[in-house]
């Protein structure tokens, strides 16, 4: 019930990011939703079913960005749930502060690993608009988008989880 | 078997996490340009949420630019309501410049018309009204030590207004020639008729009778009267009504008309004072030449003796 509630909470993000940032004109640095959702599910969620929940993301987001190969996100939500679970054993995030912090280093690493995977599996990677300067100019400006963005998302599914597990409401991470 | 998969269950779960996206991502990197199943099935699930995710956001964006929009027109609105504010007392202030303009060229076309006054020019700056809005008396800017005493003349182009009343220091006190005080010796223009003009009016009428002696022949309604000059007080062929009807009536010895006075008191703001007469014709015209001025605070004499 848990991870259908997340995973639909992240297709309504997917879905609603792109007309929002478009109609606020700043579709040029969009904040990465999912991986904060893939964040949020690595530091909270088991394995097998953190893991599947963070596949189905991503295969949601190569759904949604349709200039990627399929296969691209979900590898980066792969990664970025086995990185944020190691770490969920190790670190101790408290507020909003130090998960921006987090979000944006995870984002940074995922566009990094985006630029690896495309040079490496996509062959039509750089013949078109997008290629590695776009990624790596666009990277820092990605990651700071998308770090204020996590505490909300990180809050949202607080609630979800307050509703799907009838625990209380009050966030580990948001303090 | 089994043992062995429970053993290494997460690094099977990790293993197989990390190589079905490798899997589809060489799939679909080395073909990219045919759709695959896979490709199809998400189009079919995320098309139609990114498209009603499209449809809410537009209204949404919609609403908000209509309500920026209409929050804008009204600061455009009152912004507007300020400037004509500000555009409409400027031309009600023009408006304003114009009529008195148009008073004075008055005033000065009299003067012109009468050269043979000697005048001064004053501004009304009180006027007392009636309970029915009647001007009864008016007070000037100029008085005695601008040369003003009781009884001299007042006039403006249209016609009499009155006589001074009381005067003081600065200021002087008109009597109107409607005021049931007043009397002046008077003519009926071109007729012959002579008469006096006594004032009737009351707090709410400006009217005034002649009183003659003999029954007059070929009198008509509008026929102008004017001052005969023969009282000494009031210099002659000054307008100062009209025959407003023609039922005569007797009175005594006399018979007697209503006439209706040639100025509208209720709109008086500028008048001239007669403070004397020239007798010497060279003089006026020179006079009258430079007669050209307006009237301010304290009056200003207009031409010498």
């Amino acid at each position: 019930m848990r991870s259908i509630g997340i995973l639909l909470l992240g297709f309504l993000l997917l879905a609603f990011e792109s007309p929002f940032l478009h109609e606020a004109s700043v579709s040029h640095y969009a904040p990465d939703l999912a991986l904060c959702v893939v964040l949020y599910v690595g530091l909270t969620t088991g394995l097998a079913s953190g893991m599947g929940v963070a596949l189905l993301l991503g295969l949601l987001k190569d759904g949604f960005a349709l200039s990627s190969p399929v296969g691209l996100h979900m590898e980066i939500a792969a990664v970025a749930f086995l990185v944020s679970f190691r770490l969920s054993r190790r670190l101790a995030l408290r507020g909003p502060g130090p998960l921006m912090l987090i979000a944006m280093f995870f984002s940074m690493g995922a566009s990094l690993l985006e630029l690896l995977l495309s040079l490496v599996f996509d062959r039509t990677f750089g013949h078109g608009a997008g290629g590695p300067t776009v990624i790596l100019v666009s990277m820092i400006p990605q990651a700071l988008a998308t770090a204020p963005f996590a505490p909300l998302v990180f809050w949202l599914l607080d609630k979800l989880d307050a509703l799907t597990t009838r625990k209380g409401g009050d966030s580990v991470y948001l303090g | 078997m089994r043992e062995l998969f429970e053993r290494h269950r997460a690094a099977l779960v990790i293993f197989a996490a990390l190589a079905l996206p490798l899997f589809l991502l060489y799939v679909h990197g080395r073909s990219p340009r045919r759709t695959t199943i896979v490709e199809a099935a998400l189009i079919r699930v995320t098309a139609p949420a990114q498209s009603a995710a499209s449809r809410i956001i537009s209204s949404v964006g919609g609403f908000w630019s209509g309500y920026v929009d209409v929050i804008d027109a009204k600061e455009q609105a009152l912004a507007c309501e300020d400037k004509s504010r500000i555009l409409a007392g400027e031309a009600l202030q023009t408006r304003t410049y114009e009529l008195e303009n148009e008073r004075l060229r008055q005033l000065l076309a009299f003067k012109r018309e009468r050269r043979d006054l000697e005048t001064i020019a004053a501004h009304v700056i009180g006027k007392d009204v009636s309970s029915f809005a009647r001007v009864v008396r008016i007070e000037l800017d100029v008085g005695s030590r601008d040369g003003l005493r009781e009884g001299m003349p007042v006039v403006m182009r249209e016609g009499l207004v009155g006589r001074i009343n009381q005067v003081s220091g600065g200021y002087a006190e008109v009597m109107l020639a409607v005021d049931a005080r007043s009397s002046v010796n008077v003519k009926v223009a071109g007729k012959g008729v002579t008469g006096t003009l006594e004032g009737t009016g009351t707090g709410n009428t400006y009217t005034a009778r002649l009183l003659y002696l003999h029954k007059a022949e070929g009198l008509a309604v509008g026929d102008e009267i004017v001052t005969s000059g023969h009282d000494k007080v009031f210099p002659p062929g000054i307008t100062v009504g009209y025959i407003h009807s023609l039922e005569e009536r007797q009175r005594g010895l006399y018979y007697e008309l209503q006439v209706v006075p040639a100025v509208n008191f209720s709109t008086i703001e500028e008048v001239l004072v007669v403070v004397g007469q020239r007798t010497d014709p060279a003089d006026a015209s020179l006079d009258a030449e430079g007669a050209t001025g307006t009237p301010r605070a304290g009056g200003r004499r207009e031409g010498g003796r």
